[in-house]
């Protein structure tokens, strides 16, 4: 079985590039694109894909037009972002040109399982564990926070870093950049925290697998407990990663095995398989 | 004694110059500095006396001493030299980028002299190192040098 995913990794996530890895990995022939400058024509033409990969808000025309006189390729896709509206208006269009779509993918699990007759196949986000060209220099800071919006006041008596993967915030923040580049500048912490952290993200996993100490603090959003909730369930026992509370966990050997082992983007990508039939 | 050496971006910026011959003109009659020199990226005129030599700063590989620096792109420039420089990094002058500036302290061979508290502080912050010294309009800053430079070799 052939993919062909386009690329609509962004500065929180690169779902993409870990699914071609893992893809790939597993015996896979898989390969990634950007829609948005490669011709899908030639694209499509030249690798034959049995499996088209893609972001709903990058669906082109090109793309319909090629799948529509195509027999073969079916379409998996990204719905993540989308909105209640859109994602109405998508499943009907899918389902006017009678394109051929395997199921729709998202990290969003307040969506529902079925949208106008479309199966939706839902897979948390995951640590992108392949390798990134490391720092060619070192240093070494007490905490870092991570924010999505600029914090009101962070009074913390010792060194440390504000950091951001939200592109607004780029020149207002310590370091801005994208989840997968700041991944080499984790070990360089002896804490990291997130900062009203509303969902477990790409970069909060990562954190977690670099062994560094992880923390959320949900001071502004009231149903903090959910936090805990989320993560107690995701690993399946109860570990403390709120920075307020005075019992946090302190040994994060076993819960970064943990993420490795359950929530790399090979597990998704094994997830993506186990939801195609003959794969 | 030592010698002095400063490099600045534009040698048209009047109140850096200024600031600087002062600094000259104090130490040297002090008797703490053999020679002053003063390097340049673009030139332009100096509308007062200053007792130094002036330089494109492509002659920095002819320099032995102290050089201080004010901004990262000449910190960049000075680190790529491989003569008997000691660096001065002075910080509060020009903005830095973070990453820039954590990837230029990976080095043993610069130390920093903040322009003010606020600069002391926020160097700490972002870097987990100490300024040696604050020296406001850089008035002082041969003596923090020489000191420093005193304390470096008695450890050595």
């Amino acid at each position: 079985m052939k993919f062909l995913i386009d690329n609509y990794s962004d500065h929180q996530q690169s779902q993409p590039l870990y699914l071609n890895q893992a893809f790939q990995k597993m015996g896979y022939t898989s390969g990634i694109f950007d829609i948005t400058k490669a011709s899908v024509f030639d694209a499509c033409d030249t690798f034959d894909p049995d499996i088209v990969l893609v972001s709903a808000a990058r669906m082109s025309h090109d793309l319909v037009a090629y799948l529509l006189q195509s027999a073969k390729i079916e379409l998996i896709v990204n719905i993540d972002n989308v909105s209640e509206d859109n994602l109405k208006q998508l499943t009907a269009f899918l389902k006017g040109n009678n394109i051929k779509v395997k199921f729709l993918l998202t990290s969003d699990y307040s969506k529902p399982n079925n949208v106008d007759g479309f199966r939706i196949v839902k897979i948390m986000q995951a640590a992108d564990m392949n390798q990134i060209t490391e720092l060619h220099f070192d240093y070494h800071v007490e905490k870092a926070l991570v924010v999505d919006k600029l914090p009101l006041r962070v009074g913390f008596p010792c060194s440390f870093h504000v950091l951001s993967t939200s592109p607004e915030l780029n020149g207002k923040v310590d370091i801005n950049m994208s989840s997968i580049a700041l991944r080499s500048i984790l070990p360089k912490y002896d804490e990291i925290i997130f900062e009203n952290l509303h969902s477990i993200n790409q970069l909060f996993l990562n954190c977690i697998c670099s062994g560094v100490k992880t923390y959320y603090s949900n001071t502004e959003i009231k149903k903090d407990n959910d936090m805990k909730n989320i993560i107690n369930k995701i690993y399946g026992k109860e570990i403390d990663l709120d920075y307020n509370s005075k019992d946090r966990s302190r040994d994060f050997s076993e819960i970064s095995e943990m993420t490795k082992n359950k929530h790399s983007g090979f597990n998704r990508a094994k997830s993506v398989i186990s939801q195609i039939k003959g794969a | 004694m030592i010698n002095l050496g400063f490099y600045v971006d534009d040698l048209s910026d009047q109140e850096t110059i200024h600031m600087i011959s002062k600094e000259i003109n104090r130490a040297k009659l002090e008797n703490k500095i053999i020679d002053a020199s003063i390097f340049y990226n673009d030139i332009g005129p100096v509308n007062i006396p200053v007792n130094a030599g002036m330089f494109n700063s492509t002659d920095i590989w002819n320099f032995e001493g102290s050089l201080i620096v004010f901004s990262l792109t000449a910190l960049h420039k000075a680190l790529s030299y491989v003569n008997k420089i000691s660096i001065y990094y002075c910080v509060g002058w020009k903005d830095f980028d973070v990453l820039d500036l954590l990837s230029c302290m990976d080095n043993d061979n610069i130390s920093v002299v903040a322009k003010d508290e606020e600069s002391k502080k926020h160097f700490f912050r972002v870097t987990n190192k100490r300024a040696i010294a604050i020296n406001k309009d850089i008035a002082g800053i041969t003596d923090t040098i020489l000191e420093h430079e005193h304390e470096r070799t008695a450890n050595h």
